[in-house]
């Protein structure tokens, strides 16, 4: 017993299978729709691939979605990097609850926000625009694309920032500060080169997520003309006949080649600057006083999480709320819609319980992965680690759309052999969403580790401790904020996926996500449930996160 | 040992997940379809009644991704599908010819007119969803409202209309694809530079109508119908041109083995419980003694003034279906 229970637990079989269930989950679904594409009738055949590269509306596509997402990470780095300073290094008011707020975006589902904003800034007849002169908003737009994007995803690159602020030993820089250096000096010569990895891979994520979204681009590019990579894989999946879904695989694999590029290139420029700034032991950074400047910096701050998350919210509120859409009458509002959605849709509980079952499983399988393949990418000298990132970044950069594609093709029947069906049951959406969002949880990890000196768990080692101690008394816990933060990063979104769920789903598998589509889409006669499950979504994720901040008195949680 | 038991109770978790209800294959019977959940709702129980010893499985989505899913299983070896019920009849056209359909014969489908049904049997309209133009009379005066299709193309339309997707409804794909037939592709040139919004399914047209944000439209009459007394700004259009016929068509999966209980099953959606329930989700029947939905016209007066559903028609739409889209999605998307 003691023998197999050393072979379970020895840092070889561990990381095996770790790496096994990589492979097995990240890159041979692509290997399975690469082969398919590549021998659509057991021929040999290119003509996929030649038929989409010969595209000229390809080109233009993968123009437009360069600068989207060029543009989309721009926006998220000019909110996020000074915010992280101010909710970090200052004495602003509130700041824990700030922080708190600033990230509560990353829990809502773009698409929603997409809702909200067309409401609130369609050029003809938008709530701000009747304030402020028809058409002075336009969100169909370049910009109007890019902000609604942005004021989602700048939340990837906060919460980056954050917690790498957090974990960073603040006596450089108050070395820096005693030697006469202005707040701001510091922040931008000490600070931020020391941040900068995690500054780079929050950034990296919202570029890739910027490139493989569908909901934004389709609600708000289509009626702006903007043709993305994603509307055209989106349009090619759509022509209804198996060429067109072979075309948008081959789409969607160049699309990944192109990420794959970006990665590697993002990780030879890493490699140079990589610090180790935890020890274990935590010193608070002293606060900056803010002076003069500490009441316009709130005001502004107020402002700001007005634009970013209040107007939107009142959007959705106004929505959901309203009888019949698009009547400003006070008679107009009322709780049917609520009362719709809550006593007479029986679908409405089996989705909650769904999503969130859905979101534990996937959000706590992807933290055991994110711990093991953190480990072995930070902590060991294994050959090819370098890889373990790039693989793992595959689903996360490839539309949902396609990814589920994969899925299906891979492990509807005969999985490598084995007369295995995952089709139609809840397993094929908890590996999905594990594959989606492995990544979020690998750059935690990796992060966490990397701030991490290795001299712990030498002292451990020296006292005679095995690797699978070592593990469970000294990373496990050094690791446990990041791996919470892991557990939450995954939650939040798989509580609300839509693309790949939509096309995995069978009966009595709805969630929140699927309900809010088909309401939105289809099935709904007052046009107001759709948004009072999304205001559902908001207020659920708003609610797990506070009871865990309560139980864990404010230590984890968003 | 924390850690294994996590470890062991997400395994634990994840098998129960993947555990099917139930074995008894033949007993099944999966429907696919894009018809609203509240005639699912309504025609579930009945169902089950005339059939206690078959269970029912239904996947709701809208036309597009059901033939996505669809196409995905095939790859993969076999759709789950029995009964397919959804309103992009070409691609019923498409699965019958490579194969994918059976032939479905019986009394009652010999009383459905025949542009109504394939002539070999491979698929079968169940009902007769309508597209109309609507308005919101609270933004456009009753005398200013647009009459044909054809109008709106002009731009004194500019920044007023909105239509569905056909990438994303097979009732706007069919629309699509019978309005460019009769007046090309300059009419949807037009319709771009005149700024219409092409989006989502029915649902999401008419939200636009009634917010405002494009107060002209078209959609079909049963989104309207169901409006009838909720909101009275909403106006229906019957256009000059003509009103776009659709088929909401059934057919049945080729699997190995008998195929009995699809059919019969599927033969109870022609009869008399299944049909009236299509009428009470405010869509015709193909049949000539069913009534017309409450507050419809009679459709013999829609037939009259109807585009016409030609067999030249249908033949080239499903040979260039995925051309059309792709055109259609350069003109209006790019």
């Amino acid at each position: 017993m003691d023998f197999i229970k050393r072979i379970i637990f020895s840092k070889k079989t561990i990381l095996g299978a770790g790496i096994l269930l990589l492979f097995i989950f990240c890159l041979y679904p692509f290997i399975t729709l690469l082969w398919k594409i590549l021998f659509p009738a057991g021929e040999f055949s290119f003509k996929f691939f030649e038929n989409v590269l010969s595209s000229k509306s390809t080109v233009v596509a993968l123009k437009n979605t360069l600068w989207v997402s060029l543009g989309t990470c721009f926006m998220s780095t000019l909110i996020a990097l000074p915010l992280s300073w101010l909710l970090t290094r200052t004495n602003i008011p509130m700041m824990a609850k700030w922080r708190s707020w600033f990230c509560l975006p990353y829990a809502i589902p773009p698409y929603i926000g997409a809702i909200a904003w067309i409401y609130l800034a369609n050029p003809s007849n938008g709530i701000l625009n009747n304030f402020l002169g028809q058409g002075f908003i336009n969100v169909y737009s370049n910009a109007g694309l890019i902000w609604v994007m942005g004021s989602f995803f700048y939340t990837f690159v906060l919460l980056s920032l954050l917690a790498a602020l957090d974990r960073m030993d603040p006596s450089l820089e108050e070395a820096a500060r005693l030697s006469g250096a202005g707040p701001l000096r510091v922040f931008f010569q000490i600070t931020v080169p020391i941040v900068f990895p995690s500054l780079m891979s929050g950034m990296l994520l919202v570029l890739l997520a910027a490139a493989a979204s569908f909901g934004v681009p389709a609600l708000i590019g289509n009626p702006a003309g903007i043709y993305l990579v994603t509307t055209k894989i989106y349009t090619l999946q759509k022509m209804g006949s198996m060429n067109g879904i072979f075309m948008a695989g081959a789409l969607s694999i160049l699309l990944l080649i192109i990420a794959t590029a970006v990665l590697i290139f993002n990780q030879k420029i890493l490699s140079k600057n990589s610090f180790k700034t935890v020890s274990g032991k935590t010193a608070r950074p002293s606060l900056i006083d803010l002076g003069k400047a500490k009441a316009p910096l709130t005001v502004g701050l107020i402002i700001l999480f007005i634009i970013l998350f209040v107007m939107p919210l009142f959007g959705i509120s106004v929505t959901a709320l309203s009888k019949v859409q698009g009547k400003f009458e006070f008679s107009n509002f009322g709780f049917q819609n609520f009362q719709r959605v809550f006593f007479e849709t029986h679908e409405t509980p089996r989705a909650l319980m769904n999503s969130f079952k859905l979101g534990v499983m996937a959000a706590t399988a992807t933290t055991l992965m994110g711990l093991l393949l953190g480990y072995i990418n930070k902590k060991t000298k294994l050959k090819g680690r370098s890889l373990i990132e790039i693989l793992a970044s595959l689903p996360y950069s490839t539309p949902g759309t396609v990814l589920a594609l994969a899925f299906i093709l891979t492990f509807s029947s005969n999985f490598m052999g084995l007369p295995i069906s995952l089709y139609n049951t809840m397993g094929m959406i908890v590996i999905a969403y594990f594959a989606k969002y492995l990544n979020f949880s690998l750059r935690t990890t990796s992060d966490g580790f990397g701030q991490i000196d290795d001299c712990l768990a030498e002292a451990a080692r020296v006292s005679g401790a095995t690797w699978w101690i070592t593990m469970k008394t000294i990373w496990f816990p050094l690791m446990k904020p990041a791996l919470m933060a892991s557990w939450f990063l995954v939650f939040m979104p798989a509580f609300s996926e839509l693309t790949m769920t939509i096309l995995l789903t069978g009966p009595g598998l709805e969630t929140l996500g699927t309900l809010i589509f088909q309401l939105q889409e289809y099935g709904d006669a007052s046009g107001g449930a759709a948004a009072v499950l999304a205001l559902l979504t908001v207020i659920a994720v708003g609610m797990i996160n506070y009871l865990v901040k309560f139980i864990s008195k404010g230590k984890y949680g968003l | 040992m924390k850690f294994g038991t996590l470890l062991f109770t997400l395994l634990l978790l994840v098998s129960l997940g993947c555990n099917k209800e139930s074995k008894e294959e033949s007993k099944e019977v999966w429907i696919y379809t894009s018809m609203y959940k509240d005639t699912i709702a309504d025609m579930t129980p009945k169902l089950e009644k005339a059939f206690p010893e078959l269970k029912f499985k239904w996947f709701q989505a809208g036309s597009e991704e059901i033939a996505t899913k669809v196409n995905a299983e095939l790859l993969a070896g076999g759709t789950q599908a029995d009964i397919l019920i959804s309103s992009d009849r070409f691609w019923y056209e498409e699965m019958g010819n490579t194969g994918y359909l059976i032939k479905f014969n019986s009394e009652r489908t010999s009383k459905i007119p025949p542009q109504l049904k394939h002539p070999e049997g491979f698929y079968n309209a169940v009902s007769i969803p309508v597209m109309v133009m609507a308005y919101n009379s609270e933004a456009i005066n009753d005398s200013d409202a647009p009459k044909s299709f054809k109008e709106m193309a002009d731009t004194k339309w500019k920044g007023k209309f909105t239509t569905g997707s056909p990438l994303a409804s097979g009732t706007n794909f069919t629309t699509m694809a019978m309005l460019q037939h009769n007046y090309g592709w300059d009419y949807f040139k037009s319709l771009k530079s005149n700024e219409t919004i092409a989006q989502g399914g029915n649902s999401s047209v008419l939200r636009r109508i009634q917010s405002k944000e494009r107060p002209v439209g078209w959609v079909l009459l049963e989104n309207l119908l169901r409006f009838q007394d909720k909101d009275k700004r909403l106006k229906t259009i019957f256009p000059e041109d003509g009103v776009v016929l659709q088929a909401n068509v059934m057919g049945i999966t080729k699997k190995p083995g008998a195929r009995e209980n699809a059919k019969k099953v599927a033969d109870w959606f022609l009869g008399n419980d299944g049909q009236a329930a299509m009428v009470r989700s405010f869509m015709y029947s193909p049949f000539e003694s069913f009534e017309p939905p409450k507050g419809a016209p009679p459709f013999s007066k829609l037939l009259s003034n109807s585009f016409d559903w030609s067999k030249e028609f249908i033949d080239k739409t499903t040979k260039i279906r995925g051309e059309l889209k792709e055109k259609y999605t350069e003109i209006m998307f790019q």
